[in-house]
């Protein structure tokens, strides 16, 4: 394997562990500042994903449709908390699963819009051929010859950035304190006059459009979307990262995201006497142990705060 | 899906139908409350939303399946071997995670989130075991016998008559026993029934043993009636958690309740549209039932918080 070509594999990883990290930053104003436990998320990204890829395919410009991606996914968080966020937290876990699996099964059963199982190709539109305008510019222009993942690698972790920015900035904001209220005493910010409820499913929105950007910058790096792309496993990865990484914390989830993605894809170089498929299953194995002994002997995480978290 | 238009209209083929969705109704729902009563004591007993039975159950079939298949043996000898298999783990699960996450006061999520580790390196432990090749027990699906103006299959059979013992027996259990009015008095309060003089710490190796074989046995008739995977549990799961909301929390009857309407609905509505939708199907039950019914289809309703 020429080092171009390795070149090319760890971009790619790296641009999978950008759009893992936006996920998880979603997840994390989910289940780290309100306290609601989301195991549906990956419904969210599956959202901003095909509404993107249905409607560039459908002509509207990928500039027009990512904003849109994002306020559609933005308003499945709301269609979803609206019936269930009154729920208790383990009863809102299972009904979040049970939201994202029905609309996997939606979009696997609608095949004359979807593709089905086949795929909805060409989602990610007029992208491929900007792509190629970007290389062919620094290459006529300053002459370097950049390696055709780099554009979407640097933008997925710009976004990635600016998202973890502004969510700092949001923490410093009366808002994001009455989110952590809620996430500590429901009844308390409830007593002082705050509308849990609203809070709540503000936040539950605002996750969920964090999620649809990861859906958004997901089609851009597989051109091709298929349902299995977004099986319930995603969002327990996704858990996995906010776990290591520790709830509460963003920068934890950017360094949750690298370790776990490398773990998923990056061991692929190391040689193991043993067929691929086994591989794979041993990578799993790995991170379910990562999640038993990090829930076992270090519940916040590498970064979390002890205090912070509430696990009850 | 073409020839069921061409049936409308004939009253004898849609009775033919109904009774075909019941039948596989009953036997499906059947397996969803053998999972789901197991689930819903160890919830109950414990406060472990346990994540990782799904898994159980998937090595309950696989256990089966090295018996019957891999070694040739009757049907009888690895449904025991399932049942004993999977009842080992969850007991060996309580020794070495949850008794002393539970010392360490450990909190619901916590738990929870535990569990989901415990069933990835369970699952993956499956495949890289067995792989992820679909594998069929040794039971023939082909022998069929009529009754009335229907037929039901010798996989129909053997499921519901299975499921249905088993499920006698649990009841039973819990209610002429010693050991079974214990488990239900522990789940009604844990501290009570232990200043009332209960061994609890019997109870819960009871619940376990109950719990785990029970899952076993549900995986074991799961891969009869279906396709054995090593995904098989876990999809089964969100169907099982479906029940246990649907009869009521904690309420060993109420998930055998909830488990049978599950399956029936599901089934049933195979006669309305694409058989696909059935899945998705039995998950807008659950959300309808927590929205209009949050403390299930038997519960009463009580003071929360």
């Amino acid at each position: 394997m020429g080092p171009l070509l390795a070149f090319g594999f760890w971009a790619y990883v790296l641009t999978v562990a950008g759009i893992y990290a936006i996920f998880v930053l979603g997840l994390q104003v989910h289940v780290g500042d309100t306290g609601l436990l989301n195991f549906g998320h990956v419904a969210f990204m599956a959202a901003g994903a095909y509404s993107t890829g249905l409607m560039v395919t459908n002509g509207v410009p990928l500039l027009a449709a990512i904003p849109l991606a994002m306020l559609v996914a933005a308003l499945l968080g709301v269609l979803v908390g609206l019936p269930t966020l009154r729920l208790r937290g383990d009863y809102f876990a299972i009904v979040t699963i049970a939201a994202g699996e029905i609309l996997r099964i939606m979009i696997q059963n609608q095949q004359g819009a979807t593709g089905g199982t086949l795929g909805l190709r060409k989602a990610s539109g007029g992208w491929p051929s900007f792509n190629r305008d970007i290389l062919r510019w620094f290459e006529d222009t300053l002459g370097i010859e950049l390696e055709r993942r780099v554009p979407l690698l640097v933008i997925t972790w710009l976004v990635a950035l600016v998202i973890a920015l502004l969510l700092v900035r949001i923490g410093r904001s009366p808002w994001r304190r009455a989110l952590r209220a809620v996430r500590e005493n429901e009844d308390a910010v409830a007593a002082a006059g705050k509308p849990v409820f609203q809070l709540k499913l503000q936040a539950l929105a605002l996750g969920a459009a964090i999620a649809g950007v990861s859906g958004v910058l997901f089609t851009l790096l597989q051109t091709s979307l298929y349902p299995e792309n977004f099986e319930p496993i995603v969002t327990f990865v996704g858990f996995a990262i906010l776990i290591l990484g520790g709830i509460g914390s963003y920068f934890g989830v950017v360094l949750g995201s690298i370790l776990i993605s490398f773990i998923i894809s990056g061991v692929r170089f190391l040689d193991f006497p043993l067929a691929a498929d086994k591989v794979a299953a041993l990578r799993f194995v790995v991170i379910g142990l990562i999640i038993m002994a990090v829930m076992a002997f270090r519940p916040q995480g590498l970064f979390g705060k002890k205090e912070e978290l509430h696990l009850d | 899906m073409a020839p069921r238009a061409v049936r409308v209209g004939s009253a004898r083929f849609r009775m033919d139908d109904l009774l075909q969705t019941t039948i596989n109704g009953i036997a499906s729902g059947s397996i969803y409350a053998l999972g789901a009563i197991g689930l819903s004591l160890v919830y109950a007993i414990l406060k472990l939303v346990n994540f990782a039975h799904g898994d159980f159950m998937t090595l309950g079939g696989y256990v089966a399946f090295a018996v019957n298949v891999s070694l040739g043996m009757p049907l009888v000898v690895a449904i025991a071997a399932a049942v004993v298999a999977v009842a080992v783990l969850g007991l060996v699960t309580e020794e070495l995670i949850w008794r002393p996450m539970r010392k360490r006061g450990a909190g619901l999520m916590q738990m929870l989130l535990l569990s989901i580790g415990l069933a990835f390196v369970l699952r993956n432990l499956i495949l890289l075991t067995w792989t992820g090749e679909s594998r069929k027990l040794n039971v023939d699906d082909t022998a069929s016998y009529g009754i009335g103006i229907g037929r039901v299959s010798l996989l129909q059979i053997l499921v519901i008559g299975i499921a249905a013992a088993a499920l006698v027996g649990v009841g039973l259990l819990l209610t002429r026993t010693y050991v079974g009015k214990s488990m239900r008095a522990l789940s009604d309060s844990f501290d009570l029934a232990e200043v009332s003089g209960i061994d609890t710490k019997r109870v819960v190796t009871y619940t376990w043993i109950l719990g785990g074989g029970l899952a076993g046995l549900a995986g074991v008739l799961a891969a009869v009636f279906t396709t054995l995977t090593p995904n098989m549990g876990w999809t089964l799961l969100l169907g099982i958690f479906a029940a246990i909301i649907l009869g009521g929390i904690g309420n060993p009857f109420g998930a055998l309740v909830g488990g049978l309407a599950l399956g029936l609905v599901q089934e049933w509505s195979t006669n309305f549209v694409e058989p696909t939708y059935k899945e998705a199907i039995g998950f807008a039950v659950l959300i309808l039932a927590l929205l209009f019914r949050p403390n299930g289809l038997l519960g009463h309703a009580t003071r929360t918080g």
